[in-house]
């Protein structure tokens, strides 16, 4: 009967180890995706629309896109019915991508190393990553919070850290100061939320047509 | 400029930053209690940089080119250096004070009169320290995020510290003929400088959802990565939802 108590409290202790999570197929899903992408933005043989048409497919299989549109939003999302949502997510989409892009472009032609992950929980873990600068050999540290899916098959990143000056800006988190004061301040008007991401989509193909480029950065 | 005249600012800005956190009504964001005001100054700011600031600075950088820029650059950044200096000994880095102080020497001189950074070239790097950063280092905190007219993002600690840079500044004792117009003239010609190196910088900001969220972030992590203290954002700690989990 013990050895039946030992064996049981052992499987349980194997079953719930949270330490089974963040092992190398998280990392190894941020390595391959994570330099795809950053390639993507290098394939000197595309088209710069052709390149931005590559750089959201792949972020799209990286990214869980619907999720962070969602997390963005703060406690406005719970209010949402699913055609305002559907109808916000068509613009975020193109907005996060072409900002995700503006961001990733600054390692463009740059190799992301992975360095080494932590849990944070049965379903997510940190992923630490490099990146070195050819030019002048400084490292950048980005970090990856990564999901595991309710099936326990797919992985998506949930926001990305980047390293700046001493601090850490995670990307998702920073649109969601944002998202969330303009609601605030607009009665949570989502037509509100989505006027103004259209005025600045107009914004950035203005930019892009008269070959200023983005003005987004960090 | 008379002694009385560097000081007074001092003392004002000092004054102004002891009550007017006293004077303001604190809102519900416990992050920015003073976010109305705040953002009217904002909007305020934005339409006297619009009006006037913006349009001086693209006629500078169009009436300009780089190079002459660069000697403008430099020959304001020369002079904020024994500021730096002072800051750096009252923070105690000694050595930086004397690095700062030769560079103000080489560039005065041998880099006539600031226009050109020998000192650089000779591998002494230009740092820079205000008294906002010396009270911060000093353990002081920063207080409620502000926006004032004309002066723009701060805190009570830097808006003392904007004062403490009147009072301190070694170059603003010296009395000579004109004094007051070459000090006011080399302030508008470091304000023309600065706003024309920050134009794309503010150009970004037009691209965000919320500036004024995005400047209040923004003020807060680069005046803590100015003094040294690491400001590490953590990762949300709220637990995925389940939609966000269902991919």
């Amino acid at each position: 009967m013990k050895l039946f108590s030992t064996i049981a409290a052992a499987l349980v202790v194997a079953v719930s180890a949270p330490s089974a999570f963040a092992d190398k197929r998280s990392e190894a899903f941020v390595q391959a995706n994570a330099n795809t992408a950053l390639s993507a933005l290098n394939d000197k043989s595309l088209t710069p629309d052709q390149r931005d048409l590559k750089f959201s497919k792949y972020m799209n299989q990286f990214a869980n896109m619907p999720g962070i549109a969602r997390r963005v939003l703060g406690v406005n999302a719970r209010s949402l019915s699913d055609a305002d949502f559907n109808r916000y997510y068509k613009i975020f989409e193109t907005y996060a991508l072409e900002v995700y892009q503006v961001h990733f472009d600054q390692f463009r032609g740059e190799s992301l190393r992975v360095t080494g992950s932590k849990d944070d929980g049965a379903q997510r873990s940190t992923v630490e990553s490099v990146i070195k600068s050819s030019q002048t050999g400084k490292d950048t540290k980005v970090y990856w919070d990564v999901l595991l899916s309710n099936d326990r098959k797919t992985y998506r990143v949930r926001d990305v850290g980047i390293e700046l000056g001493g601090s850490i800006l995670w990307l998702a988190q920073e649109q969601q100061a944002q998202f969330v004061s303009f609601l605030d301040r607009n009665n949570g008007s989502i037509d509100k939320l989505i006027g103004r991401i259209n005025v600045l989509l107009a914004d950035m193909e203005a930019r892009k047509r008269d070959g200023r480029g983005s003005a987004y950065k960090s | 400029m008379t002694t009385k005249m560097a000081i007074m600012p001092g003392a004002a800005s000092l004054l102004a930053a002891f009550t007017l956190s006293g004077c303001l009504t604190a809102g519900p964001n416990p992050e920015d209690p003073y976010e109305d005001f705040n953002r009217q100054m904002f909007a305020f700011n934005d339409g006297v940089d619009q009006a006037i600031i913006k349009p001086v600075a693209q006629g500078y950088r169009a009436v300009t080119n780089e190079p002459v820029r660069e000697g403008v650059g430099n020959f304001s950044s020369n002079l904020g250096e024994p500021l730096t200096a002072v800051n750096h000994v009252l923070q105690g880095k000694i050595p930086d004070a004397g690095a700062t102080v030769g560079r103000f020497l080489i560039n005065t001189t041998v880099g006539l009169a600031g226009i050109f950074d020998p000192a650089s070239a000779m591998g002494i790097q230009r740092t820079k320290e205000d008294f906002g950063q010396t009270l911060g280092t000093w353990g002081v905190e920063p207080g409620p995020f502000l926006v004032l007219p004309f002066v723009g993002p701060t805190s009570p600690r830097d808006l003392t510290g904007i004062g403490g840079d009147l009072a301190l500044n070694p170059l603003n004792y010296p009395e000579f003929q004109n004094d007051d117009a070459i000090r006011a003239g080399t302030f508008v010609l470091w304000g023309v400088d600065a706003r024309e190196g920050a134009l794309e910088a503010t150009d970004e900001l037009d691209q965000q959802i919320d500036p004024y969220t995005t400047v209040r972030r923004l003020y807060g992590r680069t005046r803590a990565s100015d003094i040294g203290i690491p400001y590490v954002e953590p990762k949300d700690a709220s637990e995925p939802t389940d939609d966000e989990l269902d991919f």
